[in-house]
């Protein structure tokens, strides 16, 4: 699975737990990885925007806090992807760990 | 310094300037408030961890990582100015001038036949040539029929896809029929000056219907780029404000 596609999934993930907006979804991703995937926002919106695109999130902006946020939601194919995606990676990896442990 | 060394953005608007250079007014316009907001967020969030404003700025402004790449990737997922312009300018001739495009096909393809026909050397492997010519007019009717129809969202994808099909068959009937017309003069004894010409205009012919062939084709990666975001080339029609509301406790 390229970075793309991993930080896709991470996205959709995220989002399988309810609406968030992008800075929240950064935020939550860098925490839940300990520090460890610390996406550019440079990398996140285009990658939002192109799930957005995909048909697989869709979004709609709220004004809170004097400040005008985007929403990102998952569409019910968002979530069928989700459910492929997770599958492949599990067994992706799942894969690669038995083949590190050996060695 | 050396002057080849890259330039960093200096501040936000230089970011947004340089990640939106080349995209369409309504990408620039989404880009710009996703950002900003998530900009500003990012402020707040340094400024409480205990950094001064100007910190607190270049940190965050450091988080939006290189503008040069996010350029890149946005164009990847946002139409640039150039290809709104292409599909603007596809939706706007479908709407005007129906029956004057669909009378030039038309006639196009008639010309295009008679040409064809040959009833002393018909062969059978023209078939294939015959259907194009007459797929020509009907997919550009599908397509302006399709461009007319102004209520449906994924219509300009439909109108994107049936031209570049529609331009794709102009390419191959123009390559085949140049090469019918200028056959190679296999007598060269006629002259280096005729060969010269032949060869100056095949190869006219030739460029010519591979800069159609190609810009059928890139044709049909923009409609590939014209996903269900609609942003792009329509405006903020999104979804409504309520449709989406904040289940978690927002962050202050």
């Amino acid at each position: 699975m390229s970075d793309k596609g991993s930080l896709a999934t991470l996205i959709l993930q995220n989002l399988s737990r309810g609406p968030n907006h992008g800075y929240r979804i950064a935020q939550e991703i860098k925490a839940q990885s300990k520090g460890v995937l610390d996406f550019k926002e440079g990398t996140l919106y285009p990658a939002l925007h192109g799930l957005e695109g995909k048909g697989l999130i869709s979004s709609a902006t709220r004004e809170e806090n004097q400040r005008t946020r985007r929403y990102y939601k998952l569409t019910e194919k968002g979530r069928k992807s989700l459910v492929r995606e997770r599958e492949e990676w599990l067994q992706f990896s799942g894969a690669i760990s038995l083949i590190l442990k050996e060695a | 310094m050396s002057i080849l060394k890259r330039r960093r953005a200096q501040n936000l608007s230089e970011w947004l300037h340089i990640a939106t250079g080349k995209l369409a007014p309504m990408a620039v316009w989404r880009i710009s408030t996703d950002i900003t907001s998530h900009y500003e967020e990012a402020v707040e969030g340094h400024i409480e961890s205990g950094l001064p404003m100007c910190a607190a700025q270049a940190a965050a402004l450091a988080d939006l990582g290189d503008a040069k790449a996010a350029a890149r990737r946005f164009r990847r997922e946002h139409l640039t100015r150039g290809e709104f312009r292409s599909v603007s300018g596809l939706l706007r001739s479908g709407r005007c001038n129906w029956l004057g495009q669909v009378v030039a096909t038309a006639l196009f393809c008639l010309v295009c036949f008679i040409s064809f026909l040959d009833l002393r050397q018909f062969r059978t492997t023209n078939i294939l040539l015959y259907v194009v010519v007459a797929l020509l007019p009907v997919l550009r009717i599908i397509a302006l029929a399709l461009a007319r129809y102004e209520s449906a969202v994924p219509t300009p994808r439909l109108v994107v896809l049936m031209t570049s099909v529609n331009t794709f068959g102009y390419g191959i009937l123009a390559l085949v029929q140049w090469t019918n017309l200028f056959p190679i003069p296999l007598t060269l004894g006629s002259g280096l000056v005729v060969f010269f010409w032949w060869l100056v205009i095949h190869l006219f012919g030739i460029a010519c219907s591979l800069w159609v062939l190609r810009y059928s084709l890139r044709l049909f990666r923009l409609r590939n780029k014209l996903g269900t975001m609609t942003d792009d080339w329509m405006g903020a029609t999104g979804t409504a404000q309520s449709e989406i509301p904040p289940d978690k406790p927002v962050a202050s």
